[in-house]
């Protein structure tokens, strides 16, 4: 097992609302090892998002943290400085989002965008040379150079998203956070896409914490798999044990219920209820009321993550 | 209606005109189109769910509002229960109407935000002079829990904002079915839901098409879905269909390269079927000037001299009549 | 994906009182509108009713020395005819909120239906429309007020109509670029696909979901109304020279601020500027109730 990049350790974030607080993440604790990726894996509301913004302290008011600790590069991220955390952010930890056009600047030319983030990283690095990086970097990713001086808006969404991976990598980021980066794309696109972020994090050894809530994406390319729901952790285990035999009964019913293309037979399981309301959650395992395998203790107590197999964690009564 | 064809569509065209900038319009003097559906003819059986599937800009949404004439076709006929669609007056298009409903992508964009749940659902009851006041109330209230919106008198007063994601996906589903309608032509109707949520969803819209006897149009991006609830399917690629049959013969026995990509594309929920195969390479060109011949033939990993000078026709595939392509190659 | 809604905490005074009733869907326009032209009915004739008694004198009477500078006997002090301004003040009220309130209504019951059927009908009304608004529009307003004034001659009903005739547009343009964005909305084409007819989907889909920014602009347009009723008295095309009117005793007693008598405009001022100040705080207090902002969880 190589190194951790990141620990996250007990980690909550509130949302304070006119009618209650809303604990978005809950207790959550994780970490991330160099060369991995690290699928973050559940529905609207469970929280994985807001992780990972809180991970690069980019929390929306009124959200903010509420406990525990962000530890990469042996530095706590919640004791540092706004001027330290901005120089973290893009060139240790890189963030893409769902939708790049947000995130690029319309008024600048691509290839100006990706030499001036070079140079500002890098400011000993001459204009020659940074140009010459980023064709380099245009072309590993499958982009046509004479495509490096067009406008963001001239770029389909598929080209912009490889461009952001782009710029991670011009910065040899540590660490890359995702953020539902497929959704926005077409299938074939999105296929694209998956295929060069594999092959980037094989050449490169690349760090990525995959936020997103699409099952067969998180299977093409996740080494780890954390599985969230209503703001707790409650599975983290390889991805070919989960899949296999998923030890919580919500990833049992998750995986149980999307469609599989692949199978000749397709019977969804049907998870009764939805997810439940943050601001006043079920008592005990917030799972409860939809859980199959619901006991007394689970209405009552909240079951802890723990160890129930080398390498494989749940948050389960069923597993004491 | 047994054995009929429900809704017939020929040589259906939708071109729509592109704005330019005024200096731009002088000095071009030529209009250009975004060709949104260029060509297409299929068929909806009563009592079947047609999937109709692809991507961003192949023209499905476009389809699913031409039948319900919610947007003028450029070209083409459209013929429902073998009245022709493009003949009727706006009046009696209108009274059409109740015999053919949509489901809309979003559910909380589709609704009135300023108008009560029950009283959105039960508008068309009022439209159409069906029942008002009490009675519209209570045939309101029958379909709210047939739908599983419960409890159906407390949801009613409640307004879009106040609703689950859930809830509002069977508002609009509940919407669509208070005329008892013959088809209902459904975009994306599950796409917005939680993943949890989506198996239910679909559930209930097959328990529902039972028990009123209803042909849906299901349109489409997911083709992992579409598995789930189709009968038959046709595969859209930038105005045109490529592909249509059975889902056995579509998705067992694709013959369409695009179609074989497409689904080869769609990530597997399961490590162990990762996906090898590459993928075409590039993206999809504008419909505005769509490449001559095939469509697909800049893509295709198959492509030949014929493809890039005339476009295939939709054919049946060799030995089975009912799946049709359109491919040089086959 | 999912979207879930809750309505941000509306943070006026007045919205925190009515916080709890859920006014939102189609009964609360009728209730508000209801309620605001009840309340205005009851302004105006509580203002009618109460200004005899709470004037301490007669306005149009002298009833001390001219120039009299604030005292006890006359709070506000008097003109150079020896009228008491603060009575002056208390009846000029009658007619500031007569004419303000029924322009502002004239403005509204134009401009608002042409509006509607510009933005949704579309086609050569629209076009039609729209360059008589935008020519009436481009007029600087005030000349525009001060020559229909001049043409339509003094009075009331006179004025008003001079005042709304500048505030049409304002209404007009609103309404039809709100209507035009709304036609737009997938509610709005579920409608249509629903079977509703053109008149149904305007009054029940679209014309609900324009209220909220006419009320507000309503608030606006009334004090707006105000400051430009003053001015027209002001220049000398008010209601009527022999009743008491704020904009009529600025103009008569600005010549007197050089001699060190600034009782006479300021008052009058101070009244045009908070009665207007108060309009436009009502509109945006009305606005924080009614467009409640709807954040996602």
């Amino acid at each position: 097992m190589s190194e951790p990049v990141l620990q996250i350790h007990n980690l909550s974030v509130d949302y304070p609302t006119h009618v209650g607080v809303v604990r978005a993440v809950d207790d959550v604790s994780l970490t991330v090892y160099r060369g991995e990726v690290l699928g973050l894996v559940g529905e609207s509301g469970c929280g994985k998002s807001t992780l990972g913004m809180a991970i690069l302290r980019l929390l929306r008011p009124p959200g903010k943290i509420a406990g525990g600790e962000i530890v990469f590069d042996e530095h706590n991220l919640l004791g540092l400085d706004d001027e330290a955390m901005r120089r973290l952010r893009g060139a240790h930890i890189s963030m893409i989002f769902q939708d790049p056009m947000t995130c690029l600047n319309p008024l600048q030319r691509i290839s100006d965008h990706v030499v001036e983030t070079i140079r500002t990283h890098q400011p000993e690095v001459s204009e020659q040379e940074a140009r010459r990086q980023a064709t380099e970097l245009i072309d590993r990713l499958g982009i046509m150079a004479e495509r490096l001086d067009d406008y963001p808006h001239q770029l389909s969404g598929g080209m912009r998203q490889r461009i952001m991976i782009g710029l991670a990598l011009a910065l040899n980021a540590d660490l890359i956070i995702a953020d539902e980066p497929t959704t926005s794309l077409d299938v074939i696109v999105e296929a694209q896409f998956l295929d060069l972020l594999k092959d980037l994090q094989r050449r490169f050894n690349l760090t990525i914490v995959l936020i997103t809530h699409n099952i067969g994406v998180i299977a093409e390319l996740s080494d780890r798999v954390a599985v969230m729901y209503a703001g707790k952790l409650v599975e983290l285990a390889d991805v070919y044990p989960l899949f296999d035999d998923p030890l919580h009964p919500y990833t049992r019913g998750l995986l149980n219920s999307v469609p599989n293309i692949s199978l000749t037979e397709d019977h969804l399981q049907i998870m009764s209820g939805s997810p439940p309301d943050l601001i006043n959650p079920p008592p005990g395992c917030k799972f409860h009321p939809r859980c199959p395998r619901a006991m007394d203790r689970c209405r009552v107590e909240e079951p802890p993550v723990k160890e129930v197999q080398p390498g494989r964690w749940a948050a389960c009564w069923l597993y004491e | 209606m047994t054995e009929q064809n429900l809704v017939e569509v020929r040589g259906l065209k939708k071109w729509f005109p592109v704005q330019k900038g005024f200096i731009e319009r002088l000095v071009t003097r030529q209009r250009q189109f975004v060709h949104a559906v260029d060509g297409v003819d299929f068929e909806i059986r009563c009592g079947e769910v047609f999937g109709l599937a692809g991507e961003s800009g192949s023209g499905k949404t476009t389809t699913g509002r031409l039948i319900l004439r919610l947007v003028e076709p450029t070209e083409g006929s459209i013929t429902f229960d073998d009245v022709d669609l493009a003949a009727l007056s706006d009046e009696e298009m209108r009274r059409m109407r109740q015999r053919m409903q949509a489901i809309f992508q979003d559910p909380f964009a589709s609704m009135n935000p300023r108008m009560k749940c029950g009283d959105a659902i039960g508008h068309s009851l009022e439209i159409f002079d069906v029942a008002k006041g009490e009675e519209k109330r209570r045939q309101v209230l029958e379909m709210m829990k047939h739908v599983g919106l419960t409890p159906a008198y407390i949801l009613y007063d409640k307004y879009p904002h106040q609703l689950s994601g859930g809830q509002r996906q069977r508002a609009v589903i509940a919407r669509a079915l208070m005329l008892h309608p013959d088809l209902i032509v459904a975009d994306e109707p599950i796409a917005m839901a939680d993943v949890s949520v989506r198996a239910l969803l679909l559930e209930l819209m097959l328990q529902l098409k039972q028990e009123f006897n209803l042909t849906y149009l299901f349109i489409t991006h997911d083709l992992a879905t579409a598995k789930y609830i189709c009968d038959r399917i046709a595969i859209m690629y930038l105005g045109l269909i490529c592909e249509v049959g059975t889902l056995e013969q579509v998705y067992r026995n694709p013959q369409h390269p695009y179609t074989q990509a497409l689904l080869a594309a769609v990530p597997v929920p399961d490590p162990h079927a990762r996906r090898t195969a590459p993928m075409p390479k590039g993206e999809i060109p504008s419909p505005i000037t769509p490449p001559p011949g095939c469509r697909f033939h800049p893509r295709c990993p198959f492509a030949e001299q014929v493809c890039s000078q005339e476009p295939p026709l939709l054919r049946p595939v060799p030995g089975d009549e009912e799946h049709l392509v359109a491919c040089h190659l086959v | 994906m999912q979207q879930a809604a809750t309505i941000s905490e509306p943070t006026g005074l007045l919205a925190r009182f009515l916080r709890g009733r859920k006014w939102y869907g189609t009964e609360w326009y009728m209730t508000v509108t209801g309620g605001i032209i009840v309340t205005f009915i009851v302004v105006l004739t509580l203002v009618s009713f109460f200004t005899p008694r709470l004037a301490p004198y007669d306005p149009e009477s002298r009833t001390g020395d001219p120039f009299a500078s604030p005292y006890a006997a006359h709070p506000f002090g008097t003109d150079q005819l020896g009228r008491d301004i603060l009575s002056r003040i208390i009846y000029g009220a009658q007619i500031v909120l007569q004419v303000a309130l029924l322009s502002a209504t004239f403005s509204f019951v134009v401009g608002v239906p042409l509006g509607l059927l510009s933005g949704y009908l579309g086609g050569r009304l629209d076009r039609v429309l729209s360059l008589v608004m935008d020519s009436i529009y481009a007029f600087p307003g005030l000349i525009l007020a001060i020559a229909l004034a001049a043409l339509l001659g003094a009075g009331i009903l006179n004025m008003s109509v001079a005042i709304a005739v500048v505030y049409v547009p304002i209404f007009f343009r609103l309404v039809r670029g709100q209507v035009l964005s709304i036609k737009e909305e997938l509610y709005v084409e579920a409608a249509r696909s629903l079977g509703a007819r053109g008149r149904t989907i305007l009054w029940r889909y679209i014309f609900p979901n324009v209220i909220p920014s006419i009320v507000v602009v309503f608030s606006l347009n009334i004090a707006d109304a105000i400051i430009t009723e003053a001015a027209l008295a002001f220049v000398g095309l008010g209601v009527d020279p022999s009743r008491p009117d704020w904009g009529y005793d600025i103009y008569r007693g600005r010549s007197e601020l050089v001699g060190g008598r600034w009782w006479p405009v300021t008052f009058p001022g101070l009244a045009i500027a908070l009665v207007a100040l108060g309009f436009s705080l009502f509109g945006e207090g009305l606005s924080e109730i009614l467009n409640p902002r709807l954040t996602e969880a």
